[in-house]
């Protein structure tokens, strides 16, 4: 929420904004992501599909408000710093492609801001370029008409614009001024939005992004008709969860702030790699950054004296926040907890553990049953942040974590994820759905020694399996050829919908007859959802015993949302 | 040269019929369903049924051969003046090849004039049936005693066991299978494929997807590692699954012209640890 009262006098000697500075960046962060937020359903609903699974909105709104809650303890006004903090805190809470992507965007940024305590617009506007190009990289395979491409012709056209009167409200003016016709013209370069009549989501979650950051430069109140209700470090704390009989097994989130003092190190030529080093041997889930002479870390350990004791040898605190971890929970880890009272970290490192996004108890189940030791809870409208990752990682006590993000929107979390993460190597495999995911698992050979070995068997069995889903359909659309009316139930095959029905029934045969088209098929494992009923199981398994009686087929209670029935042939 | 009679156990999973006619007596193991207190011998129920039961949940218990038992089947041999050749069920998965090895014993000192050799198979099923059909040839061909059994010593590590399941549950409550093999879990769709070990232990192997993966997966082992695929003898068993039988057959017959020579029933004494649904091959191969 931008603050009113104050605004005014704030940003009453930036009106010419010839120079952006670290204050001015955490307000227009702050204006960025109340933008999003009042805009955040309509960037959910542009959505290729017309199934209820659209969360662009969501993500890139918990991306950029995780890097304002990074901000909470930065008073600082140094631009570098800020950015620093800022981008720091999008790379942990990214969720979803396009929060990754966006996660990338601003890290890219302030890489091209590192030595700038303020930058006026040819600065900016270089840094602008660093970020387009970082964002490209983050993804395998750059898709044009999504939100690089609003994000990179919007940046093109501002810094070709710069003259040396320009200023930064110049700057900005430019670029949302090109994002909104870059957006507009995504439909033309995709031609599934197109076909789906939308413009990208990504494009349109950073435009409010950027729109928001224009509307503070230029002194505009920035409406947040929905304030967050999630605030990503804010936590509840049960004391009562740690007695005066427990055990101390989680240890202690540790957070601190340090200031470099020249009197004890060169604050230069600190070494933040060495002070990882030093975080991993006494901890987990190690985070640590340097921004001019500040430190910030992040770990989960045991000793936090240790930690305390080791930052004063070079430095001293600014702030310090050490946690319990055992009775600090939100809500919905303390579900989590019920869940897996196992939970916490073997004492005995094994060669490899998986992790894995689960939707639904019956999947929860079924993956541990199949030995995974992580469960990420996720799906299709609540893809889990990178730290939500990291967290889980820290959990398993494994040489090599084989991940699996189950869903290609979460698959960029898990990769930012795993290459952040520093206590083990993390192998991202790229299931799309639970049931790819589960068809790699229990497929997995952990007999041979090459990791890269499992990963490839893996992932070959993933490829030789087809999965769909069905699901109902919330507007009406024509797609591939399909007349769609809003309530059908639509099938969806390899991100293609190849069936529309009225009836859920008709829609789950139909899916399933087309997916045993193929000959080589000779089994059927399908995952019924928390909305399909055993009496729908039934009549389903009936049509399939007589339309393909010779197809193995497997029930699994999976309890997922959205999808009613997750079929996998192979 | 005298005379010698094979003997053998019912684990070998070859009709009493076709023990008959290869001149084999046989002494049986026992199996009872735990609401009861009835004890059987495979010949007492017909599979079908016996599998039937299984399905319906009913859960079965064996016992091994009490050396009683093999007292009294080698005794009537050594009173017809015949010397014995035991060939036994794997040491590593019933206590009745030591029985029949104590009853030898005893037997050798009531009798010193007779011969009593006993071999332990370490195999199972139609693979001890295997074993037990190349000494019946051994000694159609007039191998003396002491021939066939160093014969049947000298080939019965060469006889692979290749099996799967339905379902590894069976194989978990009797206790088996090895604890590592919990890996597999009781997972729907997913199928282990299993053999019998140097030791005569079940082992699984591999887990694959789906029932036509794991026959196929026998299959691969078989033109892997069979001596000469070209040429029988294979023996199959199964539990009440013809059909995959057939299907296991004919990709052999397709990839290497052989047939199937034994057809056998899983018996109720083997079958209440293998559970209904399990398909297993035995032939000679370069080793297990």
């Amino acid at each position: 929420m931008v603050d009113n009262n104050n605004k005014p006098e704030t940003l009453g000697n930036q009106t010419e904004a010839q120079f952006l500075d670290g204050s001015l960046l955490a307000k227009m962060a702050q204006g960025g992501a109340a933008q999003l937020r009042s805009n955040a359903d309509e960037v959910n609903k542009l959505n290729v599909f017309p199934v209820p699974d659209g969360d662009t909105g969501d993500n890139m709104r918990m991306t950029i408000e995780s890097g304002i809650a990074a901000l909470e303890n930065t008073t600082s006004d140094d631009l570098a710093e800020v950015m620093n903090v800022l981008s720091h805190g999008m790379l942990l809470g990214a969720r979803g492609n396009s929060g990754v992507i966006l996660s990338q965007f601003f890290a890219g940024i302030a890489k091209g801001l590192s030595a700038s305590e303020k930058a006026d617009a040819p600065t900016l506007g270089h840094a602008l370029e660093l970020g387009v190009e970082q964002a490209y990289t983050s993804v395998m395979t750059p898709t044009e008409g999504t939100i690089l491409t609003v994000a990179r012709e919007a940046v093109e056209f501002a810094v070709k614009r710069i003259t040396p009167v320009s200023t930064i409200r110049s700057l900005f003016a430019d670029l949302v001024k090109e994002m909104h016709a870059s957006l507009d013209r995504t439909p033309e370069i995709l031609a599934v939005l197109k076909e789906a009549g939308v413009v990208d989501s990504g494009g349109a979650g950073l435009m409010y992004i950027i729109d928001g950051f224009n509307r503070v430069l230029n002194g505009e109140d920035v409406e947040d008709e929905a304030p967050a209700t999630e605030k990503p470090h804010t936590v509840d704390i049960d004391l009562d969860a740690f007695g005066p009989d427990s055990v101390m097994t989680y240890g202690y989130c540790t957070e601190l702030l340090v200031r470099l003092q020249n009197s004890k190190t060169d604050v230069a030529a600190f070494d933040v790699e060495a002070l990882k080093q030093f975080l991993s041997s006494v901890g987990n889930s190690v985070v640590a950054f340097q921004t001019g002479s500040i430190v910030k870390l992040h770990v989960h350990t045991l000793t936090p004296e240790q930690v305390l004791a080791h930052c004063r040898t070079f430095g001293e605190f600014l702030t310090v926040k050490i946690e319990n971890m055992t009775v600090q929970h939100t809500e919905k880890q303390a579900a989590e907890a019920k869940q897996e009272p196992e939970a916490e970290v073997p004492a005995e490192r094994k060669p490899y553990g998986i992790v894995a996004v689960s939707n639904g108890p019956g999947v929860d189940d079924l993956f541990r049953q199949l030995g995974v030791d992580g469960i990420v809870s996720g799906g299709q409208t609540q893809n889990p942040s990178t730290n939500d990752f990291l967290d889980a990682f820290a959990k398993v006590n494994a040489e090599h974590i084989f991940v699996f993000p189950n869903n290609s929107n979460i698959f960029l979390a898990a990769q930012q994820a795993a290459e952040i993460y520093e206590a083990a190597t993390v192998h991202v495999i790229p299931s799309k759905n639970i049931g790819t995911g589960y068809v790699a698992i229990s497929s997995a050979n952990f007999d041979l020694s090459d990791p890269d070995a499992i990963a490839m068997e893996m992932e070959e069995a993933m490829a030789r399996v087809t999965a769909g889903y069905i699901s109902p359909s919330i507007r009406d659309a024509d797609l591939n050829g399909i007349h769609i009316r809003k309530g059908d139930t639509i099938g969806i095959i390899n991100k293609e919908i190849v069936v529309s029905e009225a009836q859920r029934a008709a829609a789950a045969h139909a899916l399933a007859s087309k997916l045993l088209e193929d000959e080589e098929k000779f089994m059927l494992t399908v995952f019924r959802g928390k909305d399909a009923s055993e009496a729908e199981q039934t009549e389903l398994e009936e049509y399939l015993a007589k339309q393909h009686p010779d197809i193995e087929v497997y029930f699994i209670n999976g309890g997922q949302d959205i999808y009613p029935f997750i079929f996998v042939a192979e | 040269m005298s005379r010698f009679i094979i003997c053998t156990d019912s684990a070998c999973d070859i009709k009493p019929e076709l023990l008959a006619e290869w001149g084999v007596r046989s002494s049986s193991l026992t199996f009872r369903f735990d609401d009861s207190e009835k004890e059987y011998s495979n010949e007492d129920m017909d599979t079908l049924t016996f599998y039937q039961k299984m399905r319906e949940g009913g859960v079965a218990k064996t016992a091994a051969v009490n050396v009683e038992s093999f007292v009294a089947l080698f005794e009537d041999c050594l009173k017809e003046e015949a010397d014995i050749l035991y060939i036994g069920f794997s040491s590593g998965l019933s206590t009745t090849y030591n029985s029949g090895r104590l009853a030898a014993e005893q037997l050798r000192a009531k009798y010193p004039e007779r011969k009593i050799l006993t071999v332990d198979t370490l195999a199972a099923s139609a693979g001890e049936g295997m074993l037990l059909y190349l000494a019946v040839n051994k000694q159609k061909e007039g191998a003396t005693l002491e021939e066939v059994a160093s014969y049947i010593e000298s080939i019965k590590l060469n006889l692979a066991h290749w099996f799967t399941v339905d379902d590894l549950v069976y194989l978990k409550r009797g206790g088996r299978v090895s604890p590592t093999a919990a890996f597999f879990g009781n997972m729907l769709g997913i199928k282990p494929v299993l053999h019998v070990d140097n030791e005569g232990h079940l082992t699984p192997v591999s887990k694959v997807r789906g029932r036509k993966t794991s026959i196929r997966a026998m299959a691969d082992q078989y033109t892997a590692t069979a001596e000469d695929p070209t040429k029988g003898p294979v023996f199959v068993s199964h539990g009440d699954c013809m059909k995959d039988v057939e299907e296991l057959g004919a990709i052999l017959k397709e990839r290497h012209g052989v047939s199937l020579d034994i057809i056998a029933d899983v018996g109720p004494v083997i079958g209440a640890h293998s559970g209904p649904g399990t398909l297993a091959l035995f032939f000679l191969a370069k080793q297990r």
